[in-house]
């Protein structure tokens, strides 16, 4: 390398570098104008958008214990028990109409092994079991985040 | 910079000669920010030269193939995803196209349209983490931070559309999971309007500056016979000057019907496949991809957006290897279907997998920072090198 060569290359490496700080003051002064857009998260939260998929949620009532979930789940999270209706049972409907012919003992899921990837709801005939949008539950021991949604509190 | 003799890399250097000088060797990784996830490279030092560079992996096994033995067809999709993490929507659309020709499905057109959109939308999203993060390897922070912000809007798009930010479950074999809507799209419109601008923004701020150009012209140079001895596909074997891109040679979808280039390295600022090359090569493809988006927006077809299809897919006994062009390279899938619900064998090939092996051909007598940038060129993510 001639030391003109070298010259050269130290006037493009000023040159570019300026450039490229031009895109840099350029975004500084706009950021500095507009105001910050950072969102100081525990008191200010986002809003999601429709369909999020956050923590999810089964509404027993109108649950009608037929196992699609379970089977749909690739990571088997899913726990469901039920029972067969007895003879003299009154008949049982969901809000959109469908016979319920089990009665439901356990509906579980275990959220730490849950992926969030919307099987399970996409396959609910009832369309019961459904993604809320609902992301902080952080718990300190693990077994309390074995959600039971036959008596569900939150 | 300039690359020393293999043998005696040090002979050059008269002053040096009767200093013995002993071989270190390094450990890089697991945990290092610069391997991109969890890669091991052994490296075998020579003062400030490398002599060896073993890449280590398997830190991020996680039994893909085997797992998906043991799941129905619609269930080994949010594996997939796992696969390439930056890029789950074109690993995604790889299985799915898989699982279809098998079944033999068709898919309806709005589906195609949309599942076209949103995975150019991903490898945008891909390329801008490859730019942002190799500029954070050779120690310029500003280009990560103009990368993650773009890279945001997009996150923002799918996570309307799909409902998740990185993990998404979208295309579903036969469609997909759900429909686009009118605000969807203006959403896309306006961020192809917001991002055509930025790629000359980045060349000036990154790729043209002198400083960047110095540091990465003529390193890690992959002549075309490397490339084809190790199998590379995608960006590096572009960049080493070959025009192959699935998308223009073997189209899938409905990439036959839509006009784009397929940029490839010319060796501008020194050799041809350099690490220069491989970095503008994506720069360019992000522009190629919001054309493409560009020709499908407009014009989505009414209809349904998922085909018609059981809720357990059954192909007929059978295999069938199809493969489809991800930010990385060729991701290829082979799927031997014993005619029951789940699959009897499913073979994943990674293109970050070869890319990862020419490690060690590159690292012989080059300096350590050079190593360096030539990983960072190579965009690997240890997600789909491990599976």
């Amino acid at each position: 390398m001639t030391f003109v060569d070298y010259c050269e290359t130290i006037k493009d490496i000023t040159f570019s570098t300026l450039k490229g700080m031009g895109v840099t003051i350029k975004y500084f002064w706009k950021v500095n104008t507009k105001g910050a857009i950072t969102i100081q998260y525990p008191e200010q939260k986002d809003t999601l958008p429709m369909g999020s998929r956050g923590l999810l949620f089964n509404d027993v009532e109108d649950c009608i214990s037929c196992k699609q979930c379970a089977q749909a789940c690739p990571v088997d999270c899913i726990y469901i028990e039920a029972d067969k209706k007895g003879a003299g049972a009154p008949a049982d409907m969901t809000k959109g109409g469908v016979k319920k012919t089990l009665d439901l003992k356990r509906f579980e899921i275990d959220i730490s092994l849950c992926c969030y990837c919307g099987l399970c709801s996409a396959a609910c005939p009832t369309d019961c079991l459904y993604h809320t949008k609902e992301y902080e539950y952080s718990v300190v021991d693990r077994d309390k985040h074995i959600m039971d949604y036959m008596n569900y509190k939150r | 910079m300039a690359t020393l003799d293999t043998e005696q890399p040090l002979a050059k250097h008269q002053a040096t000669e009767n200093l013995r000088t002993d071989e270190l060797l390094l450990n890089m990784g697991p945990q290092h920010p610069s391997t991109h996830g969890v890669l091991r490279v052994i490296v075998k030092t020579d003062g400030e030269i490398v002599k060896a560079a073993h890449p280590e992996i398997g830190y991020l096994h996680r039994c893909f193939e085997k797992h998906s033995e043991n799941v129905d067809y619609m269930s080994v999709m949010p594996y997939v995803d796992r696969l390439d993490y930056l890029a789950s929507m074109n690993n995604e659309q790889g299985f799915a196209i898989a699982v279809e020709k098998m079944l033999g499905l068709e898919v309806p057109r709005r589906a195609e349209y949309i599942r076209v959109i949103i995975a150019e939308l991903q490898r945008i999203a891909s390329h801008l983490m490859a730019f942002g993060t190799y500029g954070l390897d050779l120690g310029a922070f500003t280009a990560f931070m103009y990368g993650f912000r773009d890279r945001e809007m997009i996150l923002d798009i799918f996570e309307s559309v799909c409902g998740a930010r990185l993990l998404y479950n979208y295309m579903w074999i036969g469609g997909v999971a759900r429909d686009i809507t009118p605000d969807q799209v203006r959403m896309i419109k306006s961020f192809c309007e917001y991002f055509k601008p930025k790629i000359d923004e980045y060349n000036t701020l990154v790729s043209y500056n002198k400083i960047f150009i110095e540091r990465t012209r003529d390193v890690g140079v992959i002549d075309l016979d490397t490339c084809k001895s190790y199998g590379l596909t995608g960006v590096m074997l572009r960049a080493a000057g070959f025009k192959w891109d699935l998308r223009k040679d073997m189209p899938y979808s409905i990439y036959k019907e839509l006009e784009f280039d397929v940029p490839v390295g010319n060796g501008e600022q020194g050799t041809l496949g350099d690490c220069w090359d491989r970095h503008i090569v994506r720069m360019r493809e992000m522009a190629q991809s919001v054309r493409i988006i560009e020709q499908l927006i407009d014009g989505i077809p009414a209809g349904p957006s998922r085909g018609k299809i059981g809720k357990v897919p059954k192909p007929p006994a059978g295999e069938h290897w199809s493969r489809t062009e991800c930010p990385r390279g060729e991701l290829g899938f082979y799927i031997v279907s014993d005619g029951s619900t789940n699959p009897y064998r499913v073979k994943c090939k990674s293109p970050c997998f070869m890319n990862v092996a020419t490690l060690n051909d590159l690292s012989h007598g080059v300096m350590v920072s050079d190593l360096i940038a030539t990983l960072g060129s190579f965009d690997i993510v240890l997600g789909e090198v491990d599976r």
